[in-house]
């Protein structure tokens, strides 16, 4: 790794997601959208704010994140979260994993953190201690779930194949069941994939494929989100 | 693990420092921190509480003023002086670098103060104070400390250094060390702490020649500077410094593949770096290490067996190591090695918030995860 003073720079704004999958994702909804990609690995360039797209694990890991980027000269730099809300027994997917953001962030300093997230991306507009601060929580800032929920509105209409892996995934839940419950959107989700063109793509490449639509309104959604966060004046 | 000689560290009117608190500190320290935020200035500041008796602290003081470029020419300064009185304004105007706020110090500043945060007994205070000598009393010179304001009403008055070391021990010093007048003091440095700074650019070479002529036959000792040396050259056999009384001695190695011995510095900037670091830190016993910008001459790719070596070294001798450094292999190959179970690890970045310099402390897990997810942590 260089430690020129340019990739200092550079290395300052990150969108942090939680894994693999989920960049490949963000990866082909910019890429489609035209939010350029730099020539460095997994930057993009929004407005000349470049970013990273950075997978960071889940929300045990992105209050870490947070904790520890804060205490580095941050005030700056701007940084987009995106996280799962996740489902658990109680349905307390969304709301949980709200709590625990807006405590981390509570500590280390903000004050104008919403009870619940904005519908279209929340952005905390720091001040001049705290850097810009975008959180999106998957799939849609309001239902539980996990970012295959989202990829789940991208399907185009009128698909024939979804509800028919819908079916089967019901089926073999109600006779014989590896996964948990609440992973029952992946199992959709991938079996549907397992019947395209291309069986078994990921989903960035999927989006990439056109087998999904990056111009459903929740793929707008959130890139608007991210355009608006790397692109806002005055940070 | 014997105890660390400074477990945290405060120091106040010092530089840039205004008040300067480190909670805690560890074996082997690394400290970042932007350009101007006072890395090297902590680092003097060590070397200071280290070196506090006279005359040390005082050549230190002028030493640290002179690689600065903010010294007057002292001996020349004497030299001129000597058929009149000493122009001290001079001498005042170099030290004003010192304090924080660099105000004139003939209004007597607030004193530097630098030592552990919990144990009063063992803080440095630096104060310069005005007094006068009179001498119509019959039982001979007398002096008496001036209030701030006196200092230019007064006849006879001259400034001078008064250092404490916590409440126990007062002493005022010369505000420098006229080599005519003072070589016949005797050296009292029974209480300083030993410690060594290398600066970027490395050691004197004379000083390298010293400390290895110090550790000369003590195996043990030896093998550490042959061990880091084949850190980067394995074929390292023997080494020995020249000794011509025109020149420097310098340093050559004997290497197993070449027939007649070589400069150190011919085999490249990083060997002399790491020569620099193992004869420093095996002529410390129970003492303090400043390395500034240990990453100077270094590939990345041998910076953690630099690092092991020297986490292993001081744990033995129970020396206190405080590096700066800019560059995120440095950081890396230090968390590395902590990682491997290397205890005493201690990162920390200084920053400035409104004129104000603090220390912000990293925890092993944090600065991993740091450096693991590319968080920046300079």
């Amino acid at each position: 790794m260089s430690d020129g003073v340019i990739s200092i720079s550079k290395r300052e704004n990150f969108l942090w997601v939680e894994g693999g999958d989920d960049k490949g994702v963000c990866h082909a909804l910019l890429n489609d959208c035209s939010i350029t990609s730099s020539k460095k690995k997994d930057f993009f360039v929004a407005n000349n704010e470049p970013f990273k797209i950075e997978p960071i694990g889940g929300i045990d890991n992105i209050v870490k994140a947070l904790k520890t980027s804060i205490k580095g000269d941050a005030a700056h730099n701007r940084y987009g979260v995106v996280v799962d809300a996740d489902t658990d027994e109680t349905n307390a997917g969304l709301k949980e994993t709200w709590r625990r953001l807006g405590a981390v962030l509570t500590e280390i300093g903000y004050t104008d953190i919403p009870s619940v997230p904005e519908l279209d991306g929340t952005i905390l507009r720091g001040n001049e201690d705290l850097p810009l601060m975008g959180i999106w929580v998957m799939p849609d800032n309001k239902l539980n779930g996990m970012i295959e929920d989202f990829i789940g509105f991208l399907g185009p209409q009128n698909d024939e194949l979804w509800p028919l892996a819908i079916d089967i995934v019901e089926k073999v839940i109600s006779t014989k069941r590896n996964f948990r419950l609440s992973y029952k959107s992946k199992a959709y989700l991938h079996t549907w994939l397992a019947w395209q063109e291309e069986p078994g793509q990921p989903m960035g490449l999927a989006i990439t494929k056109k087998y999904l639509d990056a111009n459903a309104e929740h793929a707008q959604r959130f890139v608007s989100w991210i355009r608006k966060l790397f692109e806002l004046e005055g940070k | 693990m014997s105890g660390l000689i400074l477990d945290s560290l405060e120091v106040r009117n010092f530089r840039g420092f205004r008040h300067l608190q480190i909670e805690r500190l560890g074996r082997v320290n690394l400290i970042v921190g932007k350009n101007n935020v006072g890395k090297t200035s902590l680092l003097e500041a060590l070397q200071l509480y280290a070196q506090r008796t006279y005359p040390t602290l005082v050549e230190e003081i002028w030493e640290q003023l002179r690689v600065r470029d903010e010294s007057i020419d002292i001996d020349t300064s004497l030299r001129l002086a000597r058929e009149r009185d000493v122009d001290v304004e001079k001498f005042l105007l170099s030290l004003r670098y010192l304090f924080y706020g660099r105000d004139d110090v003939r209004n007597v500043p607030d004193p530097i103060t630098i030592g552990p945060i919990r144990s009063l007994d063992n803080v440095l205070s630096i104060s310069i104070d005005w007094y006068t000598t009179q001498s119509d009393s019959s039982e001979g010179p007398k002096t008496r400390l001036l209030k701030p304001d006196e200092y230019d009403k007064v006849s006879n008055s001259a400034p001078r250094f008064t250092i404490k070391v916590g409440k126990q021990l007062e002493t005022v010093y010369p505000l420098w060390r006229d080599p005519l007048t003072t070589s016949r003091l005797r050296r009292s440095n029974t209480a300083d702490i030993s410690c060594i700074f290398i600066p970027v650019d490395g050691l004197r070479q004379t000083q390298m020649g010293e400390f290895w002529n110090q550790i000369l036959l003590r195996e043990t000792k030896e093998n550490d500077v042959y061990a880091a040396l084949r850190v980067l050259a394995p074929g390292v056999e023997r080494l020995a410094f020249t000794v011509d009384p025109r020149r420097d001695s310098i340093p050559i190695v004997k290497i197993s593949s070449m027939d007649e011995p070589v400069p150190i510095r011919s085999l490249g900037n990083g060997m002399m770096r790491v020569l620099n670091m193992a004869l420093a830190l095996v002529n410390l016993q129970d003492g303090m290490l400043l390395i500034d910008e240990f990453e100077n001459g270094l590939h990345y790719s041998i910076q953690p067996d630099i690092w092991r070596l020297i986490f292993q070294v001081a744990r033995r001798l129970n020396v206190q190591v405080f590096a700066t450094t800019h560059s995120q292999d440095c950081i890396r190959a230090f968390t590395d090695v902590s990682q491997e179970g290397q205890e005493g690890g201690l990162f920390m970045r200084l920053q400035e918030k409104k004129g104000e310099i603090s220390a912000v402390l990293y925890d092993m897990d944090e600065l991993r995860f740091a450096v693991d997810k590319e968080i920046e942590v300079r």
